[in-house]
């Protein structure tokens, strides 16, 4: 048996898929009680495997493409335009002199470009996107439905007022104030039905992490009962409450 | 020096970029070319730092102890996840692909589904409607929320179609205005680093 068949059978089998993302769903569960060994495994489980995973997605979209290869054909035949990729490796480069206490600034070249570059890109794309937000505000009233019409209106008139409550240049009283006031009723409602959408979808999340324990009873009876009980001996013999002095909670 | 020299680079960068915008020609086509493939160097210089800087930080934790099994674990993981995807590759139906599904996905996804608990449990505690403001953001909430779910159909059919009008109107309209403030600001910030006015992305 070859080292790769090794792996497949490790990884690819029905019980790594089975009982994996049940023990992975309760670890992080068990974090409702309180901290715990078993959560701080599944997070740093979780970081490590989010970063592996990611890292090696980069190497082969990013890394690969964009610095091996064209250094690679470099090395074949050298090309003046070859001279920006040498030009902006430095430049980029100094961006290690981050971790310098004394040598920092000279980060500031990558920086001061690269934020002068941006500057010049968003300067006319921001005005572009107010004035592509501000012509498909400006439609028709009449959208056929009483119910289609009443949301242009609200839509029109609450983002103008919306807008006047961020307007600091005149103080906010008379038809100013009332408009403001309007606008603050407008991004509370905005707000209202983020909070209500954010929840909504982290309970769908967690509908779907009860399926999925519903849909495997079995490991998710054995799981449950084995960290109850690993919670239970940590936290009864285990684990000591720390003691804070007065200056470290300070 | 340290920080005049590198506003003047920004001044050439932006005049340069910006003049792209107005101006045609062979020049400004190799201008646009000459950011573009630089942006993407620099992107995977950033990557390459990032690595650094993980290594750097779990370096540290395991050599002064601090939480040191729990770093090693990190960076294990961090090992298997790259030989998982170097000695047999990232297609779906392989070991990385698995690791991915079976064991990111579920921490991932149990993750945010916790915060429901913690959003729920803190919504409790502060959503008091003490004012008319905070009146009509406890309604606006419970509206979209019980227009998502059956219960909200079958209390009254309205329900729905009530919340999706918030959805499109008034919460548009709280969303567009705030998108319309995050554009200005960001043209003024950059119009200050473009004049060398915003120095705060630079380090002394």
């Amino acid at each position: 048996m070859d080292f790769n068949t090794i792996l497949d059978n490790i990884f690819l089998n029905n019980f790594f898929s089975n009982w994996m993302p049940v023990i992975a769903t309760l670890m992080i569960m068990s974090f409702l009680y309180k901290d715990n060994p078993l959560f701080k495994i599944g997070e740093n489980v979780f970081i490590g495997i989010s970063l592996g995973y990611f890292w090696t997605i980069l190497w082969d979209i990013s890394v690969k493409p964009f610095l091996i290869m064209p250094v690679m054909d470099m090395f074949v035949e050298f090309h003046w335009t070859d001279l920006t990729t040498i030009f902006w490796f430095l430049l980029a480069s100094t961006m290690l002199f981050r971790f310098s206490r004394k040598k920092a600034w000279i980060a500031n070249y990558y920086f001061g470009f690269i934020f002068g570059y941006m500057a010049g890109m968003y300067i006319p794309i921001q005005i572009q996107n107010i004035l592509l937000q501000s012509t498909n505000l400006m439609k028709d009233i009449n959208q056929g439905s009483f119910y289609e019409t009443s949301k242009w209106i609200v839509l029109i008139f609450g983002t103008f007022s919306a807008l006047m409550y961020f307007f600091f240049s005149k103080p906010h009283k008379g038809i100013l104030g009332k408009t403001a006031r309007v606008g603050i009723i407008v991004m509370m409602i905005f707000f209202g039905a983020a909070f209500g959408s954010t929840v909504m979808g982290r309970v769908s999340l967690f509908i779907d992490r009860a399926i999925l324990l519903v849909d495997h009873p079995f490991e998710s009876l054995v799981s449950t009962l084995g960290i109850i009980a690993f919670m239970i001996i940590y936290f009864k013999f285990i684990y000591k409450e720390k003691e804070y002095d007065d200056e470290s909670v300070m | 020096m340290k920080k005049e020299i590198p506003i003047l680079f920004g001044l050439i960068a932006a005049i340069l970029w910006y003049s792209e915008f107005f101006f045609a020609g062979m020049f400004f086509d190799n201008l646009k070319v000459f950011f573009a493939s630089g942006l993407k160097i620099a992107g995977v210089v950033g990557i390459m730092i990032g690595v650094y800087s993980v290594a750097r930080q779990n370096y540290f934790k395991i050599k002064y102890n601090n939480e040191r099994y729990y770093a090693i674990l990190r960076v294990s993981m961090i090992f298997l996840m790259i030989f998982l995807g170097s000695q047999r590759g990232m297609a779906s139906g392989t070991p990385f692909s698995s690791m991915f599904f079976n064991v990111y996905i579920p921490f991932q996804a149990t993750t945010f589904a916790l915060l429901a608990f913690y959003i729920a449990s803190a919504a409790y505690r502060s959503f008091k409607a003490k004012s008319l403001e905070s009146a009509v953001l406890l309604t606006a909430s419970i509206l979209v929320m019980m227009g998502k779910i059956p219960l909200g159909e079958a209390m009254w059919d309205k329900i729905p179609v009530i919340g999706e009008w918030i959805m499109d109107a008034p919460s548009s309209a709280g969303r567009r205005a705030i998108i319309f403030g995050g554009y200005l600001g960001m043209i003024t910030m950059m119009i200050r680093i473009f004049f060398g006015l915003e120095r705060s992305h630079l380090s002394d």
